[in-house]
């Protein structure tokens, strides 16, 4: 007696893919309201200008040739913030990544009193950059982070935890 | 650490003026995005497809999607975290699989919670289980030893005694030293609920992480769904990549175990992973 149901629809990022769309936004617009948010959150995986832009700009080519029908612009977001994430990571896993990343000497700064900061976020290991970040600089949710980010809510509290900790080490100057 | 002083450190990542040009360079060269599917035009489109689908073996194929879901569940008092593996496979009632299969499990005296039996050959074991089971296997170069070919059945221990699934094990070892396992499980129709499988540890295993890697598009059709577990040692990390995906109904899991001393890399290895799905028939 054979079943055939077919397989559970499968939902991006837990976000339902059912809703009206509403009209997607043009390069101009969608560079405007993503293009700096998808830079900084490159930046902060992998450390380096060059490769936090050949992200940026992979990112929006993705969003404009495969992107899904979006439900609003939040969706839109959330969808450009995983998908620059599986970008960096694809980067370090390279061969010539398998150092620790540090952020680029000799880069221009806007607030130089938080350089240090900045280089110990840079410097965190990478499980713990994509919790930390989403959470402190675009302001998601323990819930949404973990959405975004394919991790269960414990898991991205625990990361959370133990960014700050070792964020805190790092400033205080301890081993 | 606060959102505030955070945000202050992010604003020394400012994009230059430049990327936005380049960016929108590379769009324009990219040539017209291609139009987006509207969900009820997706909708439609999707029962059109399901209606073509019926008694189509092909299409099956073509349908049959994994999906893996992280989880955390708490169990004795101790927190615990994983994925699980979701579908909806075809199941096969006992009478589907060989006379002979179903005289030894019958014969079975349940010295244990599973049913074995071992063979030399894939198609030993092939052959074992029936033609009415559509089973495929990989063909993958390079492979220097294989052990036997296990057959195991899963029973309730506690219920009536009948089986929820049958499984087929395999472990082989390539020329360059990696092995990896290979699982095909065939469900009953007594094998409730739509986790098919999944892994998980402590929430406390500090050296230990899971991640959901992009899906895999392989050579026969089918989709894999993967997921790499690393687990930090002194000496170094080690990692297995578990590749997971369904054809005509039955669940296939390729294990990849890269040890310390692998002689490849995180990418290296999924790249073998994925060589080895495309092995697949």
């Amino acid at each position: 007696m054979a079943d055939t149901a077919l397989a559970p629809p499968i939902k991006e990022g837990g976000l339902p893919m059912d809703g009206a769309p509403k009209a997607a936004l043009g390069f101009e617009a969608a560079y405007d309201a993503y293009g700096p948010m998808v830079y900084r959150l490159a930046m902060v995986y992998l450390g380096c200008r060059a490769d936090a832009e050949d992200v940026t700009q992979e990112a929006f080519l993705r969003l404009l040739r495969r992107a899904p029908a979006f439900a609003d612009g939040e969706h839109e977001k959330r969808w450009l913030l995983r998908v620059a994430v599986n970008l960096c990571r694809d980067q370090l896993r390279g061969f010539w990544r398998r150092r620790a990343v540090e952020l680029e000497p000799g880069l221009p700064v806007r607030n130089p009193e938080s350089l240090g900061l900045a280089e110990a976020i840079v410097a965190l290991p990478e499980q713990y950059k994509g919790p930390i970040h989403l959470h402190y600089c675009e302001g998601y949710s323990v819930a949404e982070t973990g959405e975004i980010l394919k991790l269960g809510q414990s898991a991205v509290k625990m990361r959370l935890k133990r960014g700050r900790e070792l964020l805190r080490k790092e400033m205080e100057g301890q081993p | 650490m606060n959102e505030k002083i955070y945000r202050q450190a992010m604003e020394n990542f400012t994009p230059a003026p430049t990327l936005r040009e380049r960016t929108a360079r590379a769009v324009e060269e990219a040539g017209t995005p291609r139009p987006r599917t509207r969900p009820l035009r997706a909708a439609l489109l999707a029962a059109c497809l399901c209606l073509a689908l019926v008694g189509t073996a092909f299409a099956a194929t073509a349908v049959y999607r994994l999906a893996v879901r992280p989880y955390e569940e708490e169990h004795w008092g101790d927190a615990f975290t994983g994925y699980h593996i979701y579908g909806r496979p075809i199941a096969h009632a006992l009478e589907e699989f060989t006379q002979e299969f179903q005289d030894d499990f019958a014969a079975w005296d349940h010295p244990s919670i599973l049913f074995n039996q071992k063979f030399d050959t894939w198609e030993q074991a092939k052959a074992y289980l029936g033609d009415s089971i559509p089973l495929v296997w990989h063909s993958m170069d390079g492979v220097i030893f294989t052990n036997e070919y296990r057959v195991s059945a899963k029973y309730e221990m506690y219920g009536d005694g009948k089986i929820t699934y049958v499984n087929i094990y395999n472990a082989a070892k390539l020329s360059n030293g990696l092995t990896y396992t290979t699982d095909a499980y065939i469900y009953t129709p007594d094998y409730s609920g739509d986790i098919l499988s999944g892994r998980g540890w402590p929430l406390d295993w500090d050296n230990f992480q899971a991640e959901i890697l992009d899906s895999y598009p392989m050579a026969n059709g089918c989709v894999a769904e993967v997921v790499m577990q690393s687990v930090d040692y002194e000496e170094g990390a080690a990692h297995d990549l578990i590749g997971s995906f369904m054809k005509d109904g039955v669940l296939y899991e390729v294990d990849l175990y890269g040890h310390i001393q692998s002689p490849l890399d995180e990418a290296g290895l999924e790249t073998l992973l994925h060589q080895i799905l495309d092995s697949f028939e």
